[in-house]
């Protein structure tokens, strides 16, 4: 039993750790904060900078950070043996799963005695970082999406390069000027490619104004909008041929890379994240040209400025030996200007609602206010805040998937994962109620002896 | 029925480095149809190796091997119609005995009751019907050695090899399996090829014997006839238990013939009679053979001979005979004697008679027995 | 029992004591705990709550547990013949008694070297559609038979496409075979070479020979390197792991058993849940290892029994 022995070297390890943990300070001494994050490179980098400015600027806490990989599963464990680290980074989508486990220390009151308002924030992050009436994180590393195209494409079928498809009937236009086939069958160069690359996959409902559940009990994976969404994937299934559609989707493997299918020229429209520029700047043609607008949505009339929104969340873990000073280090990074050093870092935006004129000026990516402006609108989605999201996540993955293959309707793909993820649900709603008693009791009592 | 003949054959392997080591020179026989040879030295002389070239185990170096007229050099074993038994048997111990011995047969294609039949007959000729559908790690070592030999007589082959089949076994269950290997050969009629380093088998079972040593054939000849006249010291000495006795010694003029006097101070001082063939050797070292049986000890006046005084150094009681150890004062001789000796008898000086008809003459240099 | 045997038993205990502990705490204990967990909803953080057979239940009405397991029995109905048939035939070659079998021996060893997701990554890579080496192999084998037969076989998209993607997960896994030649390379330098020899002389060619005197004579030796193989099969995990990203592949074909117990304790906080299709796989493997000892007793020949 493999994944057995592997708990209990966990366990072990775990346990090791204790003694390490146990080992307290000279009396003197500042108080040491350990810091897990997932980041590597300039991400990674930037934090550290942050992380080094503070432990310089007061001797009482100490930020003891280090890069740890799969954090998502070592802070359960971790906090599961009771031996977390006193503060992490981890994906915002799992801050409700956290949550109703009881592996997150709640920050309301810590917030609110450092001066941290929700108004403070562009809206989405602070609900992002927020469950069950009570916050958990605080944000990072925000992130929105947007249309990326490739300007030289656009000329060279004719299309202004300066005006992108606002509407899907318009992509689909765009798409229809700019594909070339290859004289043996197949296919050269897409205008756009619902699944390249595949990382939102889960998520194309919403440019057709559809949502994934009702907020509380219900998925909804297979209403009409969102199965709209998944046909209109679909219909470029059938105008394209599977197979050729495949062979784009192994080249998507390699997106960190000059093979990138978008930046050698063979798909001129793609959904991205606020990054794209860095990747760009490495990987594509130094004469590449390219614009970022709001990604076309079914009725520009109705719904507009639809982008989905994502942040890491800085989380104080259940079980923490020392949360004050792991939040006076938060607060610190929090300050506008400590965050606008961070997101420039990082080339992000900030997730704060105020940032400073240079740092607009200051920002590498030229498109950074377009990326702002999304997250800002009232039409930012993120993925749905329901704790079985990544299974929900992998479900939908796998809805593609069945629709890409050419062999399942949208409608059949959507209702399985309905019909599945419902069940999920129930049972992750029925343990909620069993749990939630005592752990509204506790977190309240948290909340105030903090 | 098949005649063997090899001519000219060498085995020469390549050692490790590098060097060519021959394991068999020159070799030269022919075995004729429904003969049965024995091919006998110590460890090492090239017996068996000789026998896996006839088999086709091993490549032949130089040389041609020919079985029933056929030069069968470059033909593989199975092709030979030939039969193997080896010494630790060989037999495919997944199989029955039943399968082991019809394995070959089902190679070739035989039909279900012709292998039925032969594997039957096989079964009675050996006695060993009563287990046939046993596994071999079921069997003792006589039974085992049973069911390699008929596997190897199922097949009904031209030539039977050997390779020393019976030195796993012991001793009593040895000396029966040689009688019954000899009643086979008779039985079938067949032409047999046996290694054995063992002088007891060789003698018992050959109808002619090689004896080899060093990759070089000795002598080729019937056992009497080795045990006669045996060609040099090496094959005098290989044959026959007790082995013969060396003296080494000098020959003089006498007033009779010659005398041959024993070196190193021992006691033996014989008169022989006129030999043209040890002239030459007059006032030379010389190395006299006798066996066991023609000395003798001399009670009373009989026997005549050559006599000789020896201290009875030990007594080996056989029963019908007794062999009777004597010191010479340089050499240790053995005595094949009908009178029983009493131990009390060790550390006396006795009379021994040598019986000069029957002596061997040697040249220490060359090995060669004199012959006129 | 006397004093003497007390103190024997003592002693006996105390020197396999290092195995017991370690049986104990790392096989005993955990397989228990997983049995029991399996009764339970358990998200690791927040305790434990007895359901009963629960998680069971709902294994069995699990569609996804059953595409896991249908997919896991394809690879092992595959992979473990075909791992056998190239690693014995590899095994045979390299017995050959060939000027440099050492530094071909090694060369076939090597891949098993190679850390499984290193190894991964490398096959996602050889198997990728427009970009693999495998694919630029076939493609101008393809197009020749296309031009012959006019046919047109195009080269498959293998991790991408839900009817080859068990298939590329198979190939990769040969390329580990090496651990199972040397293994039976070491059966082999113990089959008498007399044997060889009497079966040359009955008439037997190279492939009888290795058909009645290699394989019976190996035979233990392949029984453990298919037990080996299953037990391996059903929990393969890394390599489809690391090459679909931690997903299911296309159309879920390349979910294994083993992924989908990791996805669930580890990704989906349902630790219980993974417990059963812990025990559900123990069970599974126990029943076929069983099956095929019963299945081979009659062909796996022990020379010592």
């Amino acid at each position: 039993m493999i994944f057995s022995r592997y708990i209990i070297l966990m366990a072990l390890a775990c346990a090791l750790g204790l003694a390490g943990c146990r080992e307290q300070p000279a009396p003197n001494g500042p108080v040491v904060i350990k810091y897990w994050e997932k980041w590597t490179g300039f991400e990674g980098e930037a934090m550290q900078a942050v992380v080094n400015d503070f432990n310089a600027s007061q001797k009482r806490v100490f930020v003891d950070y280090s890069t740890v990989s799969q954090i998502d599963r070592k802070l359960m464990l971790a906090t599961a043996g009771g031996v977390p680290p006193d503060l992490a980074g981890v994906w915002g989508y799992n801050i409700p799963v956290y949550a109703e486990n009881n592996a997150l220390t709640p920050l309301d009151k810590l917030a609110a005695q450092a001066g941290i308002k929700r108004e403070d924030y562009i809206d989405i992050f602070w609900q992002l970082c927020s469950h069950r009436d009570h916050l958990w994180a605080l944000p990072s590393t925000p992130t929105s999406t947007a249309l990326i195209w490739n300007k030289k494409l656009f000329r060279a079928a004719g299309l202004d390069p300066e005006r992108p498809p606002r509407s899907i009937a318009e992509l689909d236009e765009y798409n229809q000027k700019l594909v070339k086939y290859r004289p043996g069958g197949g296919v050269e160069l897409m205008g756009f490619i619902p699944g390249e690359p595949n990382w939102w996959d889960s998520m194309w409902g919403c440019w057709f104004g559809g949502s994934l559940w009702d907020g509380k009990t219900k998925i909804t994976a297979d209403s009409p909008k969102v199965i709209a969404a998944y046909q209109w994937v679909e219909s470029y299934i059938k105008r394209f041929g599977a197979s050729h559609l495949l062979a784009f989707r192994d080249l998507s493997g390699n997106f960190a890379s000059s093979q990138n299918p978008f930046f050698t020229g063979r798909v001129a429209m793609v959904l991205q994240g606020v990054w794209i520029h860095n990747f760009i700047q490495n990987y594509a043609p130094p004469d590449f040209e390219w614009g970022a607008a709001p990604f076309p949505t079914a009725d520009p009339e109705t719904l507009r400025d639809v982008t989905i929104v994502e942040c890491d969340g800085l989380v104080i873990p259940a079980g923490a030996k020392h949360p004050r000073e792991a939040f006076e280090f938060l607060a610190y990074v929090h300050s506008q200007k400590v965050m606008e050093k961070l997101c420039l870092g990082q080339r992000k935006f900030s997730p704060l609602r105020q940032s400073s004129p240079e740092f607009f000026s200051n920002h590498p990516n030229p498109f950074i206010r377009v990326f702002v402006d999304l997250a800002k609108s009232p039409n930012a989605t993120s993925f749905p805040r329901v704790t079985t999201w990544t299974e929900f996540r992998n479900d939908l993955n796998n809805a593609m998937t069945r629709i890409q293959s050419g062999k399942t309707s949208a409608d059949v793909a959507l209702r399985d994962v309905t019909t599945r993820q419902q069940e999920a649900l129930d049972r992750a709603l029925a343990r909620w109620n069993r749990l939630s008693p005592q752990l509204m009791k506790q977190w309240n009592t948290e909340n105030d002896a903090n | 029925m098949a005649k063997v003949i090899l001519q000219s054959v060498f085995k020469i392997y390549k050692s490790d480095h590098g060097k060519n080591v021959t394991a068999v020179r020159n070799f030269n026989l022919e075995v004729n149809d429904r003969e049965f040879v024995v091919f006998v030295g110590p460890s090492g002389c090239g017996k068996s190796t000789t026998l896996r070239m006839i088999a086709g185990l091993e490549e032949i170096s130089q040389g041609d091997v020919y079985i029933d007229q056929l030069r069968v050099n470059d033909v593989p074993p199975k092709d030979r119609d030939i039969a193997m038994v080896f010494q630790n048997y060989a037999l495919y111990p997944h199989m029955s005995v039943y399968d082991n011995l019809a394995f070959a047969l089902k190679l070739r294609n035989f039909s279900r009751s012709e292998i039925q039949r032969r594997v039957q007959q096989t079964a009675e000729i050996l006695g060993i019907e009563s287990y046939l559908d046993r596994k071999p790690k079921a069997l003792s070592g006589g039974q085992k050695q049973r069911v390699a030999v008929g596997r190897a007589i199922v097949r009904q082959p031209k030539v039977f090899l050997f390779d020393e089949p019976l030195s796993n076994l012991d001793a009593k269950m040895r000396v029966q399996m040689r009688s019954e290997i000899t009643k086979l050969h008779q039985r079938l009629q067949a032409t047999m090829i046996y290694v054995t380093h063992d002088q007891i088998e060789a003698m018992t079972m050959g109808d002619r014997i090689v004896v080899m040593k060093d990759g070089v054939i000795q002598q080729v000849n019937t056992p009497l006839h080795l045990y006669e006249e045996p060609v040099n010291l090496f094959v005098a000495g290989f044959l026959g238990s007790p082995p013969m006795n060396f003296v080494r010694g000098t020959l003089h003029q006498s007033a009779g013939g010659l005398l041959f006097k024993e070196s190193y101070g021992g006691s033996i001082a014989c008169n022989l009679s006129a030999r043209d063939e040890a002239i030459p050797y007059i006032g030379k070292d010389i190395v006299l053979g006798i066996r066991p049986e023609d000395i003798a000890l001399v009670t009373g006046e009989r026997p005549s001979g050559s006599r000789f005084q020896a201290v009875v150094d030990m007594v080996e009681a056989m029963g019908a005979e007794s062999h009777i150890h004597l010191q010479t004062g340089a050499n240790m001789l053995v005595c094949r004697s009908d009178a029983a000796l009493g131990h009390s008898e060790i550390g006396r000086r006795r009379e021994f008679a040598i019986n000069v008809e029957k002596v061997h003459l040697f040249d220490p240099i060359t090995t060669v027995r004199l012959t006129p | 029992m006397t004093r003497t045997e007390k103190h024997h038993l003592r002693v006996g205990l105390l020197f396999i004591s290092p195995w017991l502990i370690g049986f104990l705490t790392l096989s005993v204990y955990p397989l228990l705990s997983s049995f029991l967990y399996s009764l339970a909803d358990y998200s690791v953080l927040s305790p434990a709550v007895f359901v009963g057979f629960d998680n069971y239940r709902n294994l069995a009405a699990d569609s996804v547990f059953w595409k896991a397991l249908y997919n896991t029995a394809f690879f092992a109905a595959f992979a473990i013949p075909l791992g056998l048939l190239v690693s014995l035939s590899l095994a045979l070659l390299l017995n050959y008694d060939i000027p440099g079998k050492g530094i071909f021996r090694v060369i076939f060893f090597l891949p098993s070297l190679v850390p499984m997701v290193c190894l991964a990554v490398l096959w996602q890579w050889m198997l990728n559609g427009e970009l693999g080496l495998i694919n630029n192999a076939l493609r101008p084998l393809l197009g020749g038979i296309n031009h012959l037969f006019g046919t047109s076989f195009a080269p498959p998209n293998w991790l991408a496409d839900a009817r080859y993607a068990k298939w590329g997960i198979i190939f990769t896994g040969l390329w580990g075979v090496g651990q199972a030649v040397v293994i039976y390379l070491a059966g082999l330098q113990d089959v008498p070479r007399h044997l060889y020899e009497s079966a040359e002389i009955d008439g037997a060619n190279f492939w009888r020979k290795t058909i009645h005197i290699t394989l019976p004579v190996i035979s233990p030796v392949i029984y453990f390197n298919t037990i080996m193989g299953l037990i391996g099969s059903f929990q393969v995990f890394a390599v489809p792991y690391v090459m679909t990203g931690g997903g299911d592949g296309p159309e879920r074909s390349l979910l294994f058993v083993a992924t989908y117990l990791y996805q669930n304790a580890f990704d989906y906080w349902n630790m219980g849940y993974a417990c059963a299709i812990g025990m559900i796989l123990f069970l599974l493997i126990l029943a076929l290892t069983y099956l095929a000892t019963k299945l081979s007793e009659r062909h796996v020949y022990y020379a010592g029994k």
